[in-house]
């Protein structure tokens, strides 16, 4: 990644850290991680965190120039296969909580036109708006919990007796690579004084804190039911009601809908940044159009019928290039 | 500047997304309860708010009025309900169903769980409710819907069992459903509840047990209790501030889950009238000693080895999980000694 994308490191972590946390709010529809029970649901997720940062400081480790091209190559079509993934899970969220929603076409076309502008005011604004965002998500999980606090019962909570099996078992079901550790990574790395502080740990903590809290309300709410439901998170959404106003879910959705939006909007910047880098005689708006016809290739493919094999592509993709960094050396700095 | 732009850019973009603007408040019905029954097919009444928005709020009106629909499935029932009109059903304000007779003896799970997948038409927090009048019946409540739906909101506001529907989705299938008797006149009123263990219904409970249920599932706001003062003859009991405590103790190897039931008698109504302070107190052994003798013929409907309708399980696990398991297996956990109620109320 020869030419550098300037974002200070705390902007990168706030980018990254909204980007993972859209997953809390959104569950993926085709991996769902509710069958397990709240408790071994924290559980498990504290160990695929305790994962995600050590792929993440064995990536800042190993990281370098030397690996630039080749990081290129494959770190983008995992990229576009996960922009294409998550504008299948968006569409679908949407069209789950949406009583009258727009065409399919017309979704992804505003998606798309949200994507061109968010990639070409820059990764700066981008995170400015990200931590607008988050300050909405914060006020909307505060309601949620507040609305819901009627209807929480301790004794709901399932007791589990944390087997290494089933912590195990749980945590197989739900653990996945994301592509945020690599370019978060590769974004540090690159730079000329890659920074010591990265807010690595403060935003993997919040990760848990926010899940942990998911798992307990939901659980605490629904009881037993909670593990049949498809986005617990949203059904609680609808459960709940402050005084007079009974549809707050609407107003959740859309807070959890501009998460989306900013977590494929990254996805896009960080694919055309590196579409730049393998094709540098494409110039203007070329790198974005062709990183466009990537994702809506994948999302036509995979919608409704390989959604599960474009999943294992990208987690294959991303578990070749973390083994290929770790084996191809770091270029030593000249002296 | 650059970043509000960008806010309220995402923020329109999102509002776009709503696809609210596509019809007025005058082209929708508002979907006020659903009506599910099954007899040799799917039948789905929808009661529906009719409204006729005017800017001169006199003469704004809204009427009741049904949409039906019968189908070999249930989604083809409520398709058919839907179709029946021209104008966009809206079911956003809906927390009312109503299962029929014959719902409630077969598929009534299924039929929760493809309500409550259903994001459209099933909202989780829909109270159900199990109804005794069967489906050709319930078109005849059009004229009086309104005054339906205000019976309805008077018990629930004086207190009634309340079962929503994303507890009747819970896998193992074990729920108490609230019974109601439709009324000549279309006024309703309690009768019960049933309960289901693994998806069978396995009994109905009704009289007191029906306050206590209530006070088990952490409702608080009980109705008048129906009880036997002795000799003085049926009374009504009013209760203020029952609360149940729980406690479990390890016994000789096991454990046990002590329930104490816990309030004053605030009145009591006889055949001669309203008791005074004595005649209270008098009375008040008696009435500790049928609450719990309601508790004991309840307690096989609600623990055992499939079934656990108020979570006192988890109260074992939590005291101790490993002993707990060891009970459940030796087939000790359910028997009744393992959970012993008293009854403590005093008089005001």
């Amino acid at each position: 990644m020869t030419e550098r994308i300037q974002i200070a490191p705390q902007q990168l972590a706030l980018l990254a850290g909204v980007s993972l946390f859209t997953d809390a709010f959104i569950q993926p529809f085709g991996r769902q991680s509710g069958t397990a029970s709240a408790q071994m649901g924290i559980l498990a997720t504290a160990c695929q965190l305790l994962i995600w940062y050590g792929v993440f400081l064995l990536l800042r480790r190993k990281a370098g120039s030397r690996q630039n091209q080749f990081v290129c190559g494959l770190l983008l079509p995992a990229l576009l296969l996960a922009a294409g993934l998550e504008l299948i899970q968006g569409e679908r969220f949407y069209s789950y909580v949406m009583d009258k929603n727009l065409a399919v076409a017309a979704f992804v076309g505003i998606v798309l036109v949200t994507a061109y502008y968010g990639v070409h005011s820059g990764m700066n604004a981008l995170s400015r708006t990200a931590s607008a965002i988050l300050a909405v998500s914060a006020v909307s999980v505060v309601f949620l919990v507040v609305s819901v606090v009627p209807q929480l019962r301790f004794t709901n909570l399932q007791p589990a007796a944390p087997g290494l099996a089933d912590l195990l078992a749980a945590l197989r079901r739900q653990f996945y690579l994301p592509p945020e550790l690599f370019f978060w990574a590769f974004l540090l790395e690159n730079t000329a004084a890659p920074p010591k502080k990265v807010h690595a740990p403060a935003v993997f903590l919040g990760l848990l804190s926010v899940s942990s809290l998911f798992f307990l309300i939901g659980e605490m709410t629904l009881g037993p039911a909670y593990q049949t439901q498809e986005q617990p998170l949203f059904t609680i959404a609808r459960l709940g009601g402050i005084s007079v106003f009974r549809r707050l879910d609407a107003l959740h959705a859309s807070v959890w809908l501009l998460l989306f939006l900013v977590k494929i909007t990254l996805y896009f910047a960080m694919a055309v940044h590196l579409a730049q880098q393998l094709c540098p005689a494409l110039g203007g708006r070329g790198p974005f159009f062709l990183v466009s016809a990537g994702v809506l290739l994948v999302f036509l493919s995979a919608w409704s019928q390989q959604e599960n094999t474009a999943f294992w592509l990208l987690q294959a993709a991303l578990a070749i290039l973390l083994l290929t960094i770790l084996l191809i050396p770091k270029k030593e700095p000249a002296k | 500047m650059k970043v509000l732009k960008l806010l309220f850019s995402a923020l329109l973009l999102s509002a776009l997304l709503c696809g609210c603007t596509r019809s007025g408040i005058g082209d929708k019905v508002i979907v006020k309860a659903i009506f599910l029954d099954q007899t040799d097919q799917y039948t789905a009444h929808l009661l529906v708010l009719e409204a006729t928005p005017s800017a001169d709020a006199g003469s704004a009106a809204e009427v009741t009025t049904f949409l039906t629909g019968k189908g070999a499935s249930l989604y083809r029932a409520i398709q058919q309900a839907e179709d029946s009109t021209v104008s966009d059903v809206f079911y956003g304000q809906n927390e009312l169903l109503f299962l029929g007779p014959g719902l409630q003896q077969a598929d009534l799970f299924a039929s929760c769980d493809y309500l409550a997948k259903n994001a459209a038409s099933g909202r989780p927090n829909m109270a159900v409710f199990g109804i005794d009048a069967a489906a050709d019946r319930i078109p005849l409540l059009e004229e009086s819907g309104k005054d339906f739906l205000d019976h309805i909101d008077q018990l629930t506001a004086q207190g009634c069992y309340l079962t929503y529907l994303y507890q009747m989705t819970a896998p193992d299938q074990n729920a108490v459903l609230p019974l109601l008797h439709l009324k000549e006149e279309g006024g309703v009123q309690t009768a019960g509840l049933r309960v289901y263990q693994n998806g069978q219904a396995a009994g109905i409970w009704t009289g007191p047990a029906v306050g206590l249920a209530m006070l088990l599932s952490g409702q608080d706001q009980i109705p008048p209790l129906e009880l036997q003062a002795g000799e003085e003859g049926p009374v009504t009991v009013i209760l203020r501030s029952p609360r149940l405590s729980y406690e479990c103790l390890p016994e000789e190897g096991t454990l046990t889950l002590h329930i104490r039931l816990t309030g004053h008698v605030q009145q009591v109504l006889g055949a001669g009238g309203l008791y005074q302070k004595e005649e209270r107190q008098q009375i008040l052994e008696q009435l500790n000693r049928q609450m719990e003798t309601v508790f004991a013929a309840m307690q096989p409907d609600a623990f055992g080895p499939d079934w656990d309708l108020f979570f006192w399980e988890n109260r074992f696990r939590n005291q101790n999980d490993a002993l707990t398991l060891q009970m459940e297996q030796e087939g000790t956990l359910f028997e009744p000694v393992r959970v012993r109620f008293s009854s403590r109320l005093k008089s005001v």
